[in-house]
């Protein structure tokens, strides 16, 4: 800044130039002969004869009678500032003459005494002579007018320290904004105390006004001017100020000094991952870790439903994932065509040592749930080696399956085990859709004896485990478990392909399958409701029932009987019309009533009290009105029929076993849920009911009303009289 | 000098008119100004008539296990149905395919009334068959008792539909009360206790969904099944079945109802006259 000052002020400075004389001694010539300086460095040619020229240098002061410039002499004066430096050119024919400030242009310290450094921002003005001397004869004279400023930016002290901001309200902070640097002046800011007079002249018609220069006066909503139609508020214009901008209510307002610490955080992070840790025992949830430190994965489902292939696998937690993609080949899709020999990876067992993992192969001999078009591939005997080459077809040995069973005890793995499920599968390259493949991987921690049944709860059933049924074995008197089923229709929903799953507790349900029937089907109404009523009659192929999730199946009075409810439907011979059947037992209902039997640990135990099975008879009939008449007619149209069972859990309030009077109902007095102003809620504030404030602040509250309460009774006229009275019988 | 009372007795002065005079229109009209302004500019400042109040109340909701699923199961538009009707089954004929249906409703914080309901259902499909749209109608019944006794019989909406084939619709939302009327303050409201669907009707009308829909929306008390975008999973594994799985909360609703002004009016007199009776007589 401080050079570009300097030439500013140059070019504004009237320089009184001093009348040169042009020596005609030499053949030699200064160019440019006068030089205006605000550098410490000025560059001169000096041409013509230029061999053996020496220099001279002099700090010439102009008389003070004449003006004039003293006479150019090749004698030495006393030691100036200044050095010359000359540099001969090539063919000798010119010279070009540097003369340098030897002065630092430091700006002296206030109280140090170094000697080498300016007194004054300007810190030289002066003229200097440089006389080309040849043979002690004046050949030509250089005339350099120099008005240098100190270096202003570099010798302020650089401190580390943050500002001390001062009391603001002795002191404004921001009377000057524009006063950006230190101990200099700042060009048009006109409140800055380091410019002197002489350099406010140079721009006091160009001052900072407005935020830097520290005259702020925001317009304020009050003022009349300030406000617009359509968002003023609604006293406009009654009660608006008439007042000029320097009129603020900002005035007197200042900063406090408050100074906010900037503790936003990046927008974009990338948080740093730990890696996996080789742990000292195994917690639930936690990663199994192989032992070279690396996550232990499992392909799994997640996000929108496809698998990702490097899930990790924690402990403890089973899971079942299918994975659908396309059959490609191997070279597309590596882990479509895993070998078992890969399986056998070393995971760390939690206790410091290693379990190495058992791969076991398994054949399938059944594409079905893997591949969603089977007609369009072919599964190879594995007898069948080497692979056929037909051009039509794409053989390759496929992984459909990997079930991972972790043996654990306490916090480490005992033993791992994987059964690899491959198929070799031959694909119709030519077939039309393409072909997607259903691979299955699953994870299951096991402890202890693998085969023992798994109990259903410890005592009571818990919430989606299967309920429990079981046979009398005669003669042992052992009760051998089973479960009650419902269909688990697949496919088309025929009954025929219809699978069966278990009932799970509280879980109510209802599925069901479709017959097909044909008019054939119904000539004998008897046959078809025993048919369909024993069909039904299979999903329940148990006697007893497990009270308890854990009942002993040696200790018969932890079971109870099923009770089958007989159909009072007694059907006619005379309403089965042709073609029809009435009272065909097509929905079988199972009722299963529960009940809270106490707590352990504070979770609530549940078991069952009762189980009801019973049918509900259902009119079928063939549909053959409209356009479909051949159904009634043809045996070979087949209809169908739904057939379905469903599971209700019933839950008996084992504390009031009496049903509500009409009374008991109607009457809501003490019911809160049912009556808004309920006789319990009458100090509402005082109760339970309350949560706007806590307990016992509501009571501290309702104690400090109850004290003004009885002061203002006390104090209060029928109290002031009984005293008076009081007062005037005693005395 | 100093200055003493000497004696004081106050005065009585009666002005005195008959009642056709101006003096009593000029009383009148007085004592009109009197009432009149301060209530006109109390009564235009804010008013002070309560119109609209509210309450709030958990309904007691049951789900009434009537469930109507369609699913089309092709882009050509093959769709699969089932209902819990066994009219409309009859009418499906071959589109008719019984799915897997499990429902739990749980008390969680042991109230006595239902806080949220996990239903799940599978509907199996053959290989040849994709799911591209799911619509799913729930029946409910939905009971509240604070104020007025209001049953009705409502229903949650789900629909979804996506140009990829699925493997699984998850939906997780709240059965919020849509009013469009406030609700009595009291008495009994039986109004909307109708079932959604005419489970009885042999009719294909009564189970055409715009009708249905339609229907339900004419009332002015209803449900609406509040939920984000729906989660639609593709991948489906081969043989395994579409699976519709749902969490539906009953939450605590705010119900506005009329505010009874001068019902309340009149009980605060009554009270307060029954009590200034009753103190005058105890102090006698």
């Amino acid at each position: 800044m401080n050079r570009e000052l300097s030439i500013f002020l140059l070019a504004f400075f009237s320089i009184s130039l001093p009348s040169l004389n042009i020596f005609a001694e030499g053949s030699a010539v200064f160019q440019p002969p006068f030089i205006v300086a605000s550098q410490p460095t000025v560059v001169s040619v000096l041409s013509g004869n230029v061999a053996g020229v020496t220099f001279t240098v002099t700090v010439a002061a102009p008389s003070l009678s004449t003006g004039q410039m003293p006479a150019p002499s090749c004698a030495q004066s006393s030691p100036v500032h200044w050095q010359v430096t000359s540099e001969l050119s090539g063919d000798q024919s010119f010279m070009k003459v540097t003369v340098h400030l030897t002065q630092s242009l430091q700006l002296c310290d206030a109280n140090s005494s170094q000697t080498n450094c300016c007194l004054q921002p300007l810190c030289v003005v002066e003229s200097v002579q440089v006389t080309a001397c040849l043979g002690g004869a004046v050949v030509a004279v250089l005339l350099v007018q120099a008005e240098i400023f100190a270096l202003s930016s570099s010798n302020m002290v650089i401190s580390g320290n943050a500002t001390v901001i001062p009391n603001q309200v002795y002191q404004p902070l921001g009377s000057c904004p524009c006063n950006l640097t230190a101990g200099a002046c700042d060009i048009r800011c006109c409140c800055d105390q380091e410019c002197n007079s002489n350099l406010k002249l140079l721009f006091s018609s160009y001052c900072y006004a407005g935020v830097f220069g520290g005259n702020v006066t925001p317009v304020f909503d009050q003022l009349c001017s300030a406000q617009n139609a359509s968002t003023a508020p609604d006293w406009f214009p009654f009660l608006c100020v008439q007042s000029s901008l320097d009129n603020s209510p900002f005035l007197g307002l200042f900063y406090q000094g408050a100074v906010v610490n900037i503790t936003q955080t990046p927008s974009f992070r990338v948080s740093l991952l730990p890696g996996p840790v080789t742990p000292n025992g195994y917690k639930q949830g936690d990663p199994v870790v192989t032992a070279g430190g690396q996550y232990f994965t499992i392909p799994q489902q997640s996000v929108s439903g496809p698998c990702l292939m490097n899930a990790p696998v924690a402990y403890l937690q089973n899971f079942n994932a299918t994975c659908v993609s396309l059959f490609v080949s191997c070279d597309a899709n590596p882990s479509l065509c895993i070998q078992s020999s890969s399986l056998n990876l070393i995971l760390a067992n939690g206790q410091g040592g290693t379990v190495t993992i058992t791969p076991m192969e398994r054949l399938v001999t059944d594409l079905t749930g893997f591949v969603s078009n089977p007609s369009s591939v072919t599964l190879l005997n594995p007898a069948q080696q080497p692979l056929p080459s037909v051009a039509s077809l794409s053989c390759k040995n496929v992984s459909l399956s990997m079930d991972y069973t972790f043996f654990w005890n306490g916090t480490y793995l005992e033993n791992v085990t994987v059964i690899h499920t491959l198929a070799t599968v031959c694909v119709n390259l030519t077939a039309p859709s393409p072909i997607w493949l259903t691979r299955m991987f699953s994870a299951a921690f096991l402890k202890g004896n693998p085969v023992a049944l798994p109990k259903s709860g410890n005592p009571g059933y818990q919430i989606g485990k299967p309920v429990i049924a079981g046979n009398l074995q005669s003669g042992t008197g052992k009760i051998n478990r089973t479960t009650l089923n419902l269909w688990e229709p697949v496919g088309n929903g025929l009954c025929s392909n219809a699978k069966t799953t278990a009932v799970l507790f509280r879980k109510d349900s209802i599925t069901g399958c479709l017959l097909q029937l044909s008019q054939q089907n119904f000539t004998n109404c008897t046959y078809l409701r025993d048919s369909v009523q024993n069909t039904l009659s299979a999903l329940v192929p148990a006697t007893l029932i497990a009270k308890m999730g854990n009942s002993d199946s040696t200790n018969l009075t932890q079971w109870l009987n099923i009770t089958s409810l007989p159909s009072n439907v007694t059907v006619a011979p005379a309403d089965d019309l042709p073609g029809s059947c009435s009272a065909v037992p097509s929905h079988l209902n199972i009722h299963i009533f529960i009940a809270d039997t106490g707590a352990v640990e504070g979770a609530i135990q549940q078991e069952i009290i009762n189980v009801e099975t019973g049918f509900t008879p259902v009119l079928w009939q063939l549909q053959c009105g409209g356009a479909s008449i051949a159904t009634c007619v043809n045996d070979t149209i087949l209809q169908t029929f739904p057939v379905s069972s469903s599971v209700t859990f019933i839950k008996i309030d084992t504390i009031s076993l009496f049903p509500k009077t009409r009374f008991q109902i109607n009457y809501t007095a003490y019911d809160c849920e049912r009556n808004n102003v309920c006789w319990p809620q009458l100090a509402y504030p005082l109760t339970r009911f309350y949560t706007g404030e806590s307990y016992s602040m509501s009571l501290a509250k309702g104690m400090i009303l109850t004290f003004f309460f009885i002061a203002a009774a006390v104090l209060g006229s029928p109290w002031c009289k009984i005293r008076q009275a009081w007062n005037n019988s005693t005395f | 000098m100093a200055i003493y009372e000497v004696y004081s007795h106050p005065a009585l002065l009666r002005y005195k008119t008959s009642i056709c005079t101006k003096a009593t229109l000029f009383l009148l009209i007085v004592l009109g100004l009197t009432y009149i302004p301060p209530l006109l500019v109390t009564y235009k400042s804010q008013g002070f008539w309560i119109k609209l109040s509210t309450y709030e109340e958990q309904p007691v909701v049951k789900f009434q296990y009537q469930i109507l699923m369609i699913a089309t199961t092709s882009i050509n538009g093959d769709y699969v149905a089932w209902s819990t009707f066994q009219n409309l089954n009859n009418l499906l004929g071959d589109s008719l395919r019984i799915p897997s249906v499990s429902v739990m409703e749980v008390d969680k914080n042991q109230d006595g009334k239902y806080d949220e309901m996990t239903f799940k259902l599978q509907l199996p499909l053959q290989s040849t068959e994709q799911v591209y749209s799911v619509n799913l109608i729930l029946g409910f019944s939905y009971s509240l008792f604070r104020m007025s006794t209001f049953v009705m019989q409502s229903m949650a909406y789900i629909q979804h539909s996506s140009p990829l084939p699925g493997s699984l619709l998850y939906v997780n939302g709240d059965l919020k009360l849509q009013q469009r009327q406030p609700l009595n303050h009291r008495g009994l409201d039986t109004r909307y206790n109708v079932s959604v669907i005419n489970g009885s009707s042999p009719f294909a009308s009564a189970y055409d969904l715009t009708n249905i829909i339609g229907n339900y929306q004419e009332r002015n008390v209803s449900t609406v099944l509040s939920w984000p975008s729906p989660l639609w999973m593709t991948g489906r594994a081969a043989n395994s079945p579409f699976v519709i799985s749902a969490v539906i909360r009953y939450p605590v609703e705010i119900i506005t109802y009329p505010f009874q002004n001068f019902f309340n009016l009149f009980v605060c007199m009554l009270y307060a006259t029954c009590c200034y009776v009753l103190f005058k007589s105890l102090a006698k």
